[in-house]
């Protein structure tokens, strides 16, 4: 509760939390609140303005923009979901092992690491769907594939200073076992910065995503996506400019209100930073 | 009574591997502590004597080595111990007092889990009755509302006040030995002053053995009953207090030693500051 007051007492969070539970609801929901089916083709009706039966218009194709923006909610969110808590997952283990462990398994995954680094991300990406085939799963694979080593070295490299503090030294003097010393007093700074990044690097996410998509990669083509959305609305910039607008705002305002509870969570959960609010 | 000894090391060498040649960092160190003997340990800025104190308590750095010598504590030898074993007299049986108190806490952490931790790590659990406890050993350690000091966090203390604290610690704990590391190295003088009041009390009375390590020789002149002299890896000097600080022969670093604190202090022992406290 005093997390939740504490992240409420910061007033760019009004607008941040309120923003994360739309575009959640709107993925969780989306069979119920959107009021059409998102992959209806209607030709017919293409490139409508927007009325009382479509509120935000039709794209190309005369699908419901509001219903695609609806259903993409839930592919952009769900995908960038798993490969974010997939990256940390995979780059905590590796980085904070090599990084309090040292010696020949340092050197061990830190050339892994290396091996994943040399390559471009995007190519690895495409390659590795090339071997695995195209589909969701895959992409979320392969963008996890060519991010973790990222992670894993900022990880291990806060794991070596974290660790070289005096008060880890003292805790281990007065006889605490590895496992307390890591959960307790290396774990959480880390997670504290971890989250921060993972947080930066979900708009960044959610691109790699819509980019394999566009490059018919990733999501098949019925299925909404932001990024799919802003790459079909591409040829209509000059015409419809309104088609593009609407899924990078969703971008935007996504990207923007997860930045936002992740800076301040870590303020508000930092007693240092809150004595000095108090 | 006769006095026990509490801890003998017996040729102790450290080194270091660099390349192909090892460099001797420690040699040949030996020296023992009895119960409720204070040891002071001095010698210039890195003569070996913070590494002799954490291979004491089996935490050296990764790439120093242990070539030879015993360590006994409490008539256990420590060289060939499980490192489970070991964790368990650490903290226990021995606690060790850093020399920066600033940086020792997690500032993440109140007081209050800081004691919980140590006393987890050894198998007790936390009632209300371990609470009174703590506050007992805050009191004991110069605190006057130890309920409040113990949910502050590090930073919103001084670094006397953690100094305290870190003894509290190892007074909870009923520790044997207690290795103080430049205790008052960091501190103003008036903590200083309170500090070395608070280790002649823990000697005095819970009979703990200290080995002092500092680079201050008014501080060994005011607590040790006896001194270790250290230069370059070897010890060079080592007697009784009064026997160090009397006039006689003594190695050539000794005596520098002396003179820059008699042209400091004065020359004479300094020993009624403690009824001061």
């Amino acid at each position: 509760m005093t997390t939740f007051k504490a992240l409420m007492a910061r007033k760019m969070n009004w607008f941040a939390l309120p923003v994360i539970m739309v575009i959640l609801s709107m993925a969780v929901l989306a069979p119920w609140i959107a009021p059409h089916d998102p992959s209806q083709i209607n030709l017919e009706q293409k490139l409508t303005s927007p009325d009382s039966e479509h509120l935000l218009g039709t794209d190309h194709l005369g699908r419901d923009i509001l219903s695609r923006l609806i259903w993409g909610a839930r592919t952009s969110m769900g995908s960038v979901f798993v490969i974010v808590n997939l990256v940390m997952f995979f780059s905590l283990l590796v980085g904070c092992f090599s990084g309090y462990l040292g010696g020949w398994v340092d050197t061990l995954l830190m050339r892994i690491c290396e091996i994943f680094l040399t390559f471009p991300t995007f190519i690895l990406a495409m390659f590795l769907i090339g071997v695995l085939g195209m589909g969701m799963g895959n992409v979320i694979i392969a963008i996890v594939l060519t991010h973790w080593a990222w992670y894993a070295r900022i990880i291990r490299s806060l794991t070596l200073s974290i660790k070289s503090r005096e008060y880890i030294m003292a805790s281990q003097v007065a006889g605490s076992s590895h496992f307390t010393i890591f959960t307790r007093h290396l774990l959480p700074p880390i997670m504290a910065q971890l989250v921060i990044l993972a947080t930066l690097d979900i708009g960044h996410m959610m691109l790699h995503v819509s980019g394999l998509s566009f490059l018919g990669l990733g999501v098949k083509a019925p299925t909404a996506e932001w990024g799919v959305m802003i790459n079909d609305a591409r040829q209509y910039i000059w015409t419809q400019p309104e088609l593009i607008f609407y899924p990078g705002m969703m971008i935007f305002l996504a990207v923007l209100a997860f930045n936002i509870p992740g800076d301040t969570l870590r303020d508000s959960l930092d007693p240092v930073i809150r004595a000095e609010e108090t | 009574m006769a006095p026990e000894q509490i801890l003998s090391v017996n040729k102790l060498s450290l080194s270091r591997q660099s390349g192909k040649t090892d460099i001797q960092l420690v040699h040949e160190v030996s020296f023992s502590i009895d119960q409720q003997e204070i040891v002071g340990l001095i010698g210039e800025s890195g003569c070996g004597k913070s590494l002799t104190c954490l291979s004491l308590i089996n935490l050296l750095p990764r790439i120093i080595r242990a070539d030879s010598g015993e360590i006994f504590f409490q008539g256990t030898p420590l060289n060939d111990i499980k490192s489970s074993m070991m964790r368990s007299l650490r903290g226990k049986s021995m606690a060790m007092i850093l020399q920066n108190p600033m940086s020792c806490f997690d500032s993440v952490f109140s007081i209050r889990y800081h004691f919980k931790e140590t006393l987890q790590s050894h198998g007790m659990g936390w009632s209300k009755n371990r609470c009174r406890h703590i506050c007992d050993a805050l009191a004991e350690v110069g605190f006057e509302n130890p309920k409040e000091i113990i949910d502050l966090y590090p930073f919103q203390m001084s670094g006397g006040m953690l100094q305290r604290v870190m003894i509290a610690l190892a007074l909870i704990m009923k520790v044997a030995l207690l290795i103080a590391d430049e205790p008052t190295t960091d501190l103003d003088l008036v903590s200083q002053n309170k500090i070395l009041c608070l280790l002649a009390k823990m000697r005095e009375q819970h009979g703990m053995s200290i080995l002092l390590v500092t680079h201050d020789l008014s501080v060994i002149a005011r607590l040790a009953d006896r001194a270790i002299i250290m230069q370059q890896g070897k010890i060079v000097d080592s007697g009784s207090v009064k026997a160090i600080f009397a006039q006689g022969q003594h190695h050539p670093y000794t005596k520098a030693l002396l003179n820059a604190h008699f042209n400091l202090y004065g020359s004479h022992l300094e020993r009624s500051e403690l009824e001061i406290c």
